[in-house]
């Protein structure tokens, strides 16, 4: 699991550093184009996915106590979160995409506040691809969050373990990427 | 359960929680930030929030703390392949002047 991560890591790892090259050179437009997304919404769903992290890490302690009621109690808690994260990410975009702020939508109205339109798109399509990404990886995250509960619900705690903590792992890892997305694309010129 | 277990987990669970408020008053911190003067080290206290975030996910969520070699050796090796990547691409830009 830690070697597939390693290699996830350098996956957004690239994205992050074009991004940051991008966000120094135009800082002026991502700013203003920062400024368009929710930051009240991104920064309760940024809540969400750590408590999230928190009910799997207590899966794994539970898994580990071997109780089979506590394990799935909070496998189902992190699901839960997961896709209430999921939710309120496609309200933002629903919003986003009615104010034509998706770069394949945008028109004339586009332009706004200080910087280049053109900077301005470049940073909606870096938005919509790292946050794309990022909810295809949780989607996963949550298909497997939930096979894992069902195989604890047949089989006794000790011989998912490992599985639960890998599950655990790669949860935890998609937590850390948003952690960084967070402030580099909501918190940008704040 | 014997007790000295019990005894264990309910440490093991204590720590679970307290990094968990950690971590969402790391979050109310670095969203406050932009209410702060002096802008421009706003996205380098940011930065450093995330990462103390990730080294908190990493080191108790993760369970580095207590993992075999191996798995903090490729943990760390994923991480010093991607600092090697940023370090390189952003000093081509530097040193290139690229705008």
């Amino acid at each position: 699991m830690w070697v597939f991560i390693a290699t996830e890591v350098l996956f957004f790892g690239a994205l992050f550093t074009a991004y940051g090259i991008y966000r120094h050179a135009y800082a002026e437009s991502f700013a203003s184009a920062s400024h368009r997304l929710d930051f009240m919404l991104g920064t309760i769903n940024t809540a969400v996915l750590l408590t999230s992290s928190f009910t799997m890490a207590l899966a794994v302690l539970a898994v580990k106590a071997r109780s089979r009621r506590a394990t799935i109690a909070a496998l189902a808690a992190t699901v839960v979160l997961g896709a209430i994260f999921l939710g309120i990410k496609g309200l933002e975009y629903s919003h986003e995409f009615a104010e034509h702020l998706a770069p394949w939508r945008a028109d004339a109205s586009f332009a706004f506040g200080a910087g280049s339109a053109a900077h301005q798109r470049l940073f909606f399509n870096f938005y919509f691809a790292m946050t794309g990404l990022h909810a295809v990886h949780l989607v996963v995250g949550i298909g497997v969050v939930v096979g894992v509960s069902v195989m604890t619900l047949r089989r006794n705690a000790a011989r998912v373990e490992r599985l639960v903590e890998g599950t655990g792992l790669y949860w935890h890892f998609v937590d850390i990427v948003w952690v960084f997305l967070y402030p580099m694309l909501y918190l940008v010129g704040r | 359960m014997s007790s000295i277990e019990s005894g264990a987990h309910r440490r093991a669970l204590r720590t679970l929680v307290l990094v968990w408020m950690s971590l969402l008053l790391l979050l109310a911190a670095t969203a406050s930030v932009s209410f702060l003067p002096w802008k421009d080290v706003h996205a380098a206290i940011n930065l450093a929030i995330a990462m103390a975030k990730a080294l908190l996910i990493g080191l108790f969520f993760m369970n580095l703390r207590s993992s075999s070699t191996l798995a903090r050796l490729i943990a760390a090796g994923g991480f010093l392949w991607l600092a090697l990547l940023m370090t390189l691409s952003y000093l081509d830009v530097w040193m290139r002047g690229v705008k």
